[in-house]
């Protein structure tokens, strides 16, 4: 009498999917949010959006999921008081580091997460869903709600103003 | 990218990997996920996307798995053959004594104890996630005629990495 009591199987299969496209969603949103806990609140909403939207139970399309919460971090820089949001902002501790990085690389991951975060957002956002995304053009078109061709000139422009902010460290 | 500088920075940057999100955001959005999706289609929900991964800890378990069960074993007929070598001091029972162990009734059960987590910070500071589930397995052999019962019980941890660097 030898019983067994396996976990069921979709608990894994979401976890093994959100392993992996979890960190790149909350990425996306970190650069979107002020705070951590917006960024997080915006991948969550945002996933759940996406799977009732699409309503099969299959995990969505990527480039949904970023749509969403393009679309509702404009929202909620909408519905917050910018000035408050600021001051609560100096309140809270810094955002978490946004790459992974061993204490060698540490200095380097800063210096490119600062330069990103100074990079226009419109710029910022194409670059982040091309590079860490592993978006096309046309997905990045379809979750931004922009012409492709844009994509293509903003993801270039973007990357030159990178270059630009970091040129003279990594020189 | 045509531009041989950007190029280099494109590679740069791609070699920059994503954040781990914090783990209690990570069980928020796994239980999210799972209350949004259809309960019709929770089944179609597993995407083929996750490798498997055979670790050392996985190969570990499935060897510890069967290997317990052996040894358990193993342990009891070395223990019955020497209880059965050695002359009982105060036997009760003369005729039982001289006859061998018969297990007529042998019962193998494992019980479920509980499940939790834990997570190790690897040598590169990668952290993992590990779901330990914890199980009590216990083997009774029992002979009727002789009246004699041994019990060997034996905790067992099946450990398994769920969390680990994807890309």
């Amino acid at each position: 009498m030898i019983s067994r009591m396996d976990e069921p199987p979709t608990q894994s299969d979401w976890r093994c999917w959100l392993d992996q496209h979890a960190p790149k969603l909350l990425l996306f949103a970190r650069q979107k949010a002020r705070l951590e806990a917006d960024a997080q609140d915006l991948v969550q909403e945002a996933l759940v959006e996406a799977l009732e939207r699409q309503g099969d139970g299959q995990p969505p399309p990527l480039a949904l999921v970023y749509a969403t919460i393009h679309r509702r971090a404009i929202d909620l820089a909408r519905r917050e008081d910018r000035r408050a949001n600021r001051e609560l902002a100096a309140l809270e501790p810094m955002p978490d580091a946004w790459f992974d990085s061993s204490v060698e690389d540490r200095e380097l991951h800063q210096l490119i997460q600062d330069a990103m975060s100074r990079v226009p957002e419109n710029y910022r956002e194409v670059v982040t869903l091309k590079v860490w995304g592993g978006l096309t053009f046309a997905e990045i078109a379809i979750a931004l709600g922009i012409p492709a061709n844009t994509a293509a000139s903003r993801y270039r422009y973007g990357l030159e103003e990178l270059r630009r902010l970091t040129k003279e460290v990594l020189a | 990218m045509n531009d041989p500088d950007l190029s280099g920075l494109e590679a740069d940057l791609q070699k920059l990997k994503p954040a781990e999100p914090p783990l209690a955001f990570m069980d928020r959005l796994v239980v999210a996920a799972q209350s949004a999706a259809p309960p019709g289609h929770a089944e179609s929900a597993s995407p083929p996307t996750c490798p498997p991964r055979p670790t050392l800890l996985e190969l570990c378990g499935s060897l510890l798995r069967w290997l317990l069960p052996a040894a358990a074993a193993a342990g009891m007929g070395l223990f019955l053959g020497s209880r059965l070598a050695s002359p009982s001091p105060t036997p009760a029972d003369p005729q039982a004594s001289q006859a061998p162990l018969r297990a007529d009734n042998v019962h193998l059960t494992r019980q479920y104890i509980g499940t939790f987590d834990a997570v190790a910070e690897m040598p590169g500071g990668e952290l993992v996630r590990f779901r330990c589930q914890e199980w009590a397995d216990q083997m009774t052999l029992r002979d009727a005629a002789r009246g004699i019962e041994v019990v060997h019980s034996a905790p067992r941890f099946d450990v398994v990495p769920v969390r680990f660097e994807t890309y």
